[in-house]
C-alpha cells in the first residue's frame, strides 16, 4: 500500500512537471507568416535579411512553394505584428496573414475572453471562443489580427486543445 | 592576350564565389526592385562579333564589354544602379591593299540609373510589378584616343564625351514556374567630342523564362533552379550626326532572338545567352552583327 502511494506520488510529480514544463516554456511555439508576391529565391534572400533584423525572431525558415515564413520567438519575447509588417514591407512584399500556435491560460481582458501566453504574459483577445473556464491551460492554433492602437491583438481560434482545466 | 586575361578573370570570379541567388532575364530590364538596403552586384561579359562588310574594306569587328553593375535598394520601391563597363574594341580591315588593326581598351562611360516601382499586385507565389527608369550616361571613358593611323573613329573610342539621359519602363509577371518581362528604354544621345552625336537609341525587350529543374518544387524550404530563357531584344538607333550632318552609314534596326540558360540559387545566379540577329535593317553600308555572347553572374548581399 505504501509503495503504491509512493508510485502515485512520483507519477503525479512527473505528470505535473511535464504539464508545467509544456506550458511554461512553450509560449508562442510557432509563428507562420503568409507572404504574397514571394516568387523567386532572390526575393527570399531580401526577405530573410529584413526579418533577421527583428531581434525576437529565431529559427527562421522560408517555404517558397507555400509562400510562408516560419519562425519561433525567443523566450519571453512578445509577438510584434507591426515589426513583422515593417520587415515584409521593406522586403517589398505583402502579408497574407499571421498564424500562431501558443500555449497559455484562459483569462479575461476588457470583459472579453483572452489568452495569456505562458512566459511572456502577452494577451490575445480570443474570437470564435467556446466557453472554457478561466485559468484553464490551453494550446491554441489561430490567426492573429490587429485591433485599435494600444489594444491587445486578436486571435481567431482555429484549433483549441485544453491541456488542464482549472476546475 | 588582354582579352584572354579578362575572360579568365570573369571565369575565375564566377567559379570562386560560391554563394546562393535568383531569376530574371539576361538581356532585358525587369519590373522588380531589390529590398530596402539590399545590395546586388552583377558582372556580365559580352562578346560582339561583327563582319559581313558590304564594302571592300572587309571590316571585321570584335568587342568585349565587361560590365559591372552595383544595385542598391534605397527603399523597397526605389533602387540605384551604377554600371561600369570595361571595353576592349578591335577593328580589322583592309585599306589600300594592306591589313589594318585598330582598337582600344579601358573603362568606358559609366551609367547611373534609378528605378522606382509604381505598380505592385501580389498574390500567393506570384507578383505583377511595373517600374519606371531614369538616369544618365556620364562621359567617363576616353573619347579622343589616337593610334598610328590618327584619331580613332568615334565608335572605337571608349566614351562618347556626352551626357546622355535615359528613360524607360519595365514590367514583370513572375511566378514560381515562369517569368515574363517587357521593357522599353530610350537614350537621348547628345553631342559629345568632335561635334559628334550618336543617334538616339530605343531598346525594347520581351523575355520569357521557364523553370526546367527541379520539375516538382519541394513542399518546404528553398531550392536551386535551372531556367531556360528566351528573349526578343530589339533596338532602333537614329543616324549619327557630325557637326549637325547626318551620317548615312549609321543607325538602323536590329532584333535579336536570344536563347539563354540560368542557374539560380538563393544568393547567386550564373547565366549565359547568345543573341542572334533575326532582323537586321541597317542604314547605308555598315558591318552587320553576327552574334553576341553574354555570360555573367549576380550575387546579392
Amino acid at each position: 500500500m505504501k509503495s503504491k502511494n509512493i508510485t502515485i506520488t512520483i507519477s503525479g510529480f512527473i505528470l505535473f512537471f511535464f504539464l508545467f514544463a509544456g506550458i511554461s516554456f512553450a509560449e508562442i511555439k510557432k509563428v507562420e507568416v503568409g507572404i504574397d508576391g514571394l516568387s523567386c529565391p532572390f526575393c527570399v534572400w531580401g526577405l530573410k535579411q529584413q526579418m533577421k533584423g527583428i531581434k525576437s525572431i529565431e529559427k527562421l525558415e522560408i517555404s517558397l512553394k507555400k509562400s510562408l515564413a516560419h519562425f519561433t520567438l525567443k523566450e519571453d519575447s512578445l509577438l510584434n505584428i507591426e515589426e513583422i509588417e515593417g520587415a515584409v514591407k521593406d522586403a517589398g512584399f505583402s502579408i497574407r496573414g499571421i498564424g500562431i500556435e501558443a500555449a497559455g491560460e484562459i483569462t479575461a481582458y476588457d470583459g472579453f475572453p483572452a489568452l495569456k501566453v505562458s512566459g511572456s504574459g502577452q494577451i490575445f483577445i480570443l474570437s470564435n471562443f467556446k466557453k472554457i473556464n478561466p485559468g484553464a491551460a490551453v494550446l491554441i492554433d489561430g490567426s492573429v489580427h490587429k485591433h485599435e492602437k494600444g489594444k491587445s491583438y486578436g486571435l481567431l481560434i482555429k484549433k483549441l486543445k485544453i491541456i488542464e482545466d482549472s476546475l | 592576350m588582354k582579352k584572354a586575361k579578362f575572360l579568365l578573370c570573369v571565369i575565375l570570379a564566377v567559379v570562386l564565389v560560391s554563394q546562393r541567388v535568383y531569376a530574371v532575364s539576361i538581356n532585358s530590364n525587369i519590373g522588380l526592385t531589390p529590398s530596402k538596403n539590399q545590395l546586388l552586384i552583377r558582372s556580365q561579359t559580352r562578346f560582339t562579333k561583327k563582319s559581313d562588310d558590304p564594302t571592300n574594306k572587309d571590316r571585321d569587328r570584335e568587342d568585349f564589354n565587361i560590365l559591372t553593375a552595383i544595385v542598391y535598394g534605397i527603399t523597397e520601391k526605389a533602387a540605384l544602379f551604377v554600371t561600369v563597363p570595361y571595353l576592349i574594341k578591335e577593328l580589322k580591315s583592309t585599306e589600300d591593299g594592306s591589313g589594318r588593326e585598330r582598337g582600344d581598351s579601358g573603362v568606358g562611360d559609366i551609367t547611373l540609373l534609378g528605378k522606382y516601382r509604381i505598380y505592385t499586385k501580389d498574390y500567393p507565389s506570384k507578383t505583377s510589378r511595373l517600374s519606371i527608369l531614369g538616369g544618365i550616361k556620364l562621359p567617363i571613358g576616353e573619347d579622343d584616343e589616337e593610334d598610328s593611323f590618327g584619331r580613332l573613329p568615334q565608335d572605337l573610342q571608349l566614351g562618347s564625351g556626352s551626357f546622355d539621359p535615359i528613360v524607360g519602363t519595365a514590367y514583370t509577371w513572375q511566378t514560381l514556374d515562369n517569368e515574363l518581362d517587357i521593357d522599353f528604354t530610350y537614350k537621348f544621345n547628345t553631342e559629345g567630342t568632335n561635334d559628334f552625336e550618336f543617334g538616339d537609341l530605343l531598346k525594347y525587350n520581351i523575355a520569357y523564362q521557364r523553370r526546367i529543374w527541379p520539375f516538382q518544387l519541394p513542399e518546404e524550404g528553398l531550392y536551386s533552379q535551372l531556367n531556360l530563357v528566351l528573349e526578343l531584344n530589339g533596338q532602333y538607333q537614329a543616324k549619327n550626326r557630325r557637326a549637325g550632318v547626318k551620317d548615312a552609314d549609321s543607325g538602323g534596326r536590329t532584333i535579336f532572338l536570344s536563347p539563354g540558360i540560368q542557374y539560380v540559387t538563393e544568393r547567386f545566379i550564373l547565366e549565359s545567352s547568345i543573341q542572334l540577329p533575326s532582323i537586321q535593317d541597317l542604314n547605308g553600308s555598315q558591318v552587320e552583327t553576327d552574334y553576341i555572347i553574354a555570360a555573367g553572374m549576380r550575387i546579392t548581399f
